[in-house]
């Protein structure tokens, strides 16, 4: 048929999907970034996320403080301050430290198993578009959860009800407006997002390490993110029977916690705190990980008592089911139920002691480095072992009855949440910022950041440990002149900005260290694992030939022996960097069967806020339909997602 | 079928939840729109292909992968059966009232270890899977026997 | 449901159980929390209701109030479900000796019976309606319509998943190669199915 002119027919819509997940396989541009499923990518957005959640948190905090900082200001109002403080809470613990502690998960975990990735990149993707979604959903909530009327006409929205949202106080009664609905609907997806994750993770772990690489070869972050894993699926079920009990109640009227119909308040307490407290552990568990993994690099020792860490963090994990009714001494559960949960609340401190032992000892005798990575570390060893003992203080039930409600909660959980999780998870970034930007962090902006921030977090929560026992109680908008607490208040209010500049010294040393031209070098700490073995940043696929572990810091033993005399010596010849990580570059990367990118999670997380919206105002028929819209694009992406095929 | 009933339920006008069928109408609805939808659209999501309908395929009689035959699966169904139908019968026994509690949970965890065990394969997988499956089981009873018994709720 | 999205499908897993089915069990692990959770509630507030309409019959202050339980009723969608149950394995059954016409029959039966369950739970709910039990009548109402209801909503996807899985068969899309995919449905479905058996006991039986 030559000659004829066959006109070319507009693409088809399946056409154009095709093109688009080429154009996301060349691994540049905004698609690529929509499209990617290559866990290092995932990570770096989670902790970016994280990282602005983290600012947002954060303005919240320095606003309380302001209206703290002496008694009678009226900065903001009550009901603000409620809004406040509560989604200072809700951010901090589910969009500032889970997601940071899920970066982690994501960049280190396949490095450190020596896996090309996740088990399922697609799931993976999903969990972080979820969480994306679910957060921005929650925050929404800043704009029209006022009954009074929306942000633009100069109320405050958000919800009012605490991070643990007790009903009935959170019922449309006492709570009206929908800050609520957006909460527990933002928690929901939250869970989703995090579940997803934590199945992911499992899955990677158990069956995805690299031959030779058994369970007790692992370094203890793998196992950390093993344990915690578990406990996100087996906490966050819990929370949503309770969230969707919430929401039945103020959307359709349903009695859970109606006490006029007989229901009570304590099943909300009970469901809340049997997923809270492992949650706890979820905040800290992978920041011990984090801290297993900097001391021995930079002790230049192998961890002391490697499996005593690792069962003690499991122990950790599995005690922290048998505590939960520590949050209720008061609410009158009868002295047998006190006493017991108060006694496994003692136990639980005894293998989070070991942990402390045993990392002391990890230091003991070592040729310690005091880079910034281990001045987070050791911060974060001094400052959790005060949180942990003021935990032990609250266990005791006479002691709980009178410290319930004070200060001195908020500063034990702040001494944990803060000066534990994120002084550890700031030290994973130090520790492995190089990996994945090929750029050393700057090594002074970093000194300053800590010392900013370690003297900062002191000003901050010490002070809070002496207004809990003057009396101060929380939750509580202001305070009357006269009763001693405005000094106290003040100093508090002073370390909170020098956080907040700590936190600005780390946010210029990003922007320096990016920008520096010095190259950090596959293996720039001597570290341990294996995600040194391979270049910085990592390829696609990370390792070019799948390792073959022999022993515990296999890393290490390649690059090191023992001589007759006991000493440590470098292995072969051109010492500790000799290892011949650059010459796998080129080798091999086209051929590694690597899943194509898709935009398909991203479609199918994108169903969940227009489903939680159409219900939040499912009595306006114009947002009505946002329910089958949800129900339409989640089904494109679950149906999408089983036809599409994981590679081309 | 069910989405017409869905709609005849529905049609007095009540309020959304407080008529139930809506509860199960919503998925179906949306499923048959998601339906309608993709069929009508140019989206070619790689529908699989059809295959010739003559194609030839060999039945293997026996997989050599030490799962149980039809026949196994049919005794199992039989006796599950049989379960049901006694509990049934113990309801409406008055003499074993007091009992009742006991037999009843006995009988329902031998039909759930039952299909959990064959049909589910347990009893042939990997033991991981069990410990894994009875960790949440174990772990949902002991914290909610927990708190039904301090709030003072009994089963009996 | 396209083969495992593994990085690299000829690396064998370090258990030698298939990715997507530890990823199922877990799921499924998982899952007994959740249900746990609506289980416990409903016993909590089994009998806690202050006006009726009760489940089942009792006299209160010298009024009697006729119970809303229907036993043989829901003896017989207890047992329809657990005969579903029985097909979904026959189902896979069939596809593990390649017996393709097996599996679409095993299939189509799991669904129907499946959709019948659904079938006499909407009339079931129809009727306690009718009877003035609603979602905000009482504790019972509450309890009983949230916990049924999830776990219809649950055979309602287990339904949808089983349509997908039988259009595949139908198209000869499934083979004993990758028969994975029907035992991950069978995984799901077999879960709800004892789920309903407890709640059967617990929910129903038990007064």
């Amino acid at each position: 048929m030559a000659g004829v002119m066959i006109e070319r027919p507009a693409p088809t819509v399946g056409e154009a999907l095709r093109r688009m997940r080429e154009q996301g396989a060349t691994y540049q541009g905004v698609w690529s970034w929509l499209t990617t499923i290559d866990h290092k990518r995932i990570g770096l957005m989670y902790g970016a996320t994280a990282m602005f959640f983290f600012l947002v948190g954060g303005i919240e905090a320095l606003i309380i403080r302001l209206q703290l900082a002496r008694p009678g200001l009226t900065l903001v109002d009550p009901d603000q301050y409620n809004r406040l403080f509560t989604m200072h809470g809700t951010t901090m613990v589910f969009l500032v430290v889970m997601p940071l502690s899920a970066a982690f998960f994501n960049l280190v975990i396949p490095l450190m198993i020596g896996a090309r990735d996740v088990a399922f990149p697609r799931l993976n993707a999903f969990s972080y578009w979820t969480f994306l979604f679910g957060g921005m959903f929650m925050s929404a909530s800043f704009f029209t959860g006022n009954p009074a009327g929306s942000f633009f006409e100069g109320n405050l929205g958000a919800p009012d009800g605490g991070w643990f949202g007790y009903a009935p106080l959170t019922l449309n009664q006492f709570s009206p407006g929908t800050g609520i609905d957006y909460w527990a609907f933002g928690l929901l997806i939250l869970g989703v997002a995090s579940m997803a994750g934590g199945f992911n993770f499992i899955v990677t772990i158990i069956n995805m390490r690299a031959p030779g690489m058994t369970l007790f070869r692992m370094p203890v972050f793998v196992w950390m993110t093993l344990v915690t894993s578990f406990l996100i699926i087996f906490a966050m079920p819990i929370i949503t029977v309770a969230l969707f009990q919430l929401l039945f109640d103020r959307l359709f009227g349903a009695n859970f916690f109606n006490v006029n119909a007989g229901g009570t308040p304590l099943l909300w307490q009970n469901m809340f705190w049997l997923f809270g407290h492992p949650e706890v552990y979820i905040l800290i568990l992978p920041a011990m990980g984090i801290v297993s993994e900097v001391l021995p690099t930079f002790s230049r020792k192998p961890l002391f008592g490697y499996p005593f860490v690792v069962f003690s963090g499991i122990a950790i994990a599995f005690m922290s089911w048998g505590v939960w009714a520590h949050h209720m001494y008061t609410t009158g559960l009868g002295s047998v139920a006190n006493s017991a949960f108060g006694v496994s609340t003692l136990l639980i401190g005894v293998p989070t002691g070991v942990k402390v032992f045993n990392w002391l000892a990890t230091l003991w005798g070592g040729s310690i480095s005091f880079k910034t990575p281990l001045l987070f570390a050791v911060g974060f060893i001094g400052m959790f072992t005060i949180g942990g003992l003021t935990g032990v203080m609250h266990s005791m039930v006479p002691s709980d009855y009178q410290q319930q409600d004070t200060y001195f909660v908020v500063a034990h959980f702040h001494q944990v949440l803060v000066g534990g999780a994120l002084f550890g998870l700031f030290g994973g970034i130090y520790y492995w910022f190089p990996k994945f930007s090929g750029k050393l962090m700057n090594e002074r902006l970093g000194q300053l950041h800590f010392w900013a921030m370690f003297i900062g977090f002191n000003l901050t929560f010490q002070p809070m440990m002496i207004l809990g026992f003057l009396g101060m109680i929380r939750r509580t908008s202001t305070y009357e002149a006269g009763l001693g607490f405005g000094l106290w208040n003040m100093m508090s209010t002073v370390g909170a900005f020098v956080i907040a500049f700590s936190v600005a010294v780390f946010l210029v040393n990003v922007v320096v260290s990016m920008r520096s031209k010095e190259k950090a070098g596959a293996d720039p700490w001597d570290g341990r694992t294996l995600e040194w073995a391979i270049p910085s940043p990592p390829p696609v696929y990370n390792f070019a030939e799948i390792p073959q572990v022999k022993e515990l810091d296999d890393h290490w033993a390649k690059k090191y022996v023992q001589n007759e005399a006991g000493e440590t010596v470098p292995a072969m010849v051109g010492g500790a960097n000799g290892h011949d990580e650059e010459e796998d570059e080129d080798e091999g990367g086209h051929n590694i069967h690597l899943p194509s990118p898709s935009i398909i999670p991203l479609i199918a997380s994108a169903g969940m806020p227009f489903l939680a919206a159409g219900f939040i105002y499912w009595d306006n028929p114009w947002m009505l339909p946002l329910i089958p819209v949800g129900a339409v694009i989640t089904l494109v992406g679950v149906y999408g997602w089983a036809l599409e095929p994981a590679t081309e | 079928m069910l989405e017409a009933l869905t709609f005849v339920l529905a049609a007095n006008g009540k309020a959304f939840f407080e008529n139930p069928a809506y509860l199960l109408g919503i998925p179906l609805i949306a499923a048959g729109a998601i339906g309608v939808l993709l069929a009508m659209s140019p989206i070619e999501l790689k529908w699989p292909q059809r295959a010739p309908a003559e194609e030839e395929y060999e039945i293997v009689d026996h997989p050599a992968d030490g799962h149980p035959d039809a026949a196994e699966y049919i005794k199992v169904g039989l006796i599950l059966a049989v379960i049901t139908a006694l509990e049934v019968a113990i309801y409406y026994v008055d003499a074993l009232e007091g009992a009742l509690l006991a037999i009843l949970l006995v009988l329902s965890a031998m039909k759930f270890v039952l299909v959990a065990l064959w049909f589910m394969h347990l009893r042939f997988d990997n033991k991981l899977l069990t410990v894994m499956f009875s960790a949440g089981m174990v772990l949902v009873t002991a914290l909610f026997v927990i708190v039904l018994s301090t709030l003072g709720a009994s089963l009996v | 449901m396209q083969h495992a999205p593994t990085v690299d499908a000829a690396h064998e897993t370090n258990t030698g159980i298939d990715n997507r089915k530890l990823l199922m069990w877990l799921f499924l692990a998982s899952e007994c929390l959740f249900f746990g959770g609506m289980i416990g509630t409903y016993l909590l507030y089994r009998n806690s209701s202050v006006e009726g309409p009760y489940p089942t019959d009792r006299v209160i202050d010298g009024v009697a109030y006729s119970g809303l339980f229907d036993i043989p009723f829901t003896s017989v969608s207890a047992f329809v479900l657990l005969m579903s149950s029985v097909t979904m394995v026959l189902a896979l059954a069939a596809i593990r000796r390649n017996d393709r016409r097996g599996l679409q029959i095993w299939l189509a039966a799991t669904a129907l019976l499946g959709m019948t369950f659904l079938a006499g739970q909407v009339f079931e709910f129809t009727e306690f309606y009718n009877e003035g039990l609603t979602l905000n009548s009482n504790l019972f109402g509450t309890s009983f319509f949230v916990l049924t209801g999830f776990h219809g909503a649950h055979v309602s996807v287990g339904v949808l998943i089983l349509l997908s899985l039988w259009v595949m068969a139908r198209r000869g899309r499934i083979t004993s190669e990758n028969a994975m995919n029907v035992e991950l449905a069978g995984l799901y479905w077999h879960f709800v199915d004892i789920v309903w058996i407890v709640i059967f006991t617990l929910v129903y039986l038990l007064q």
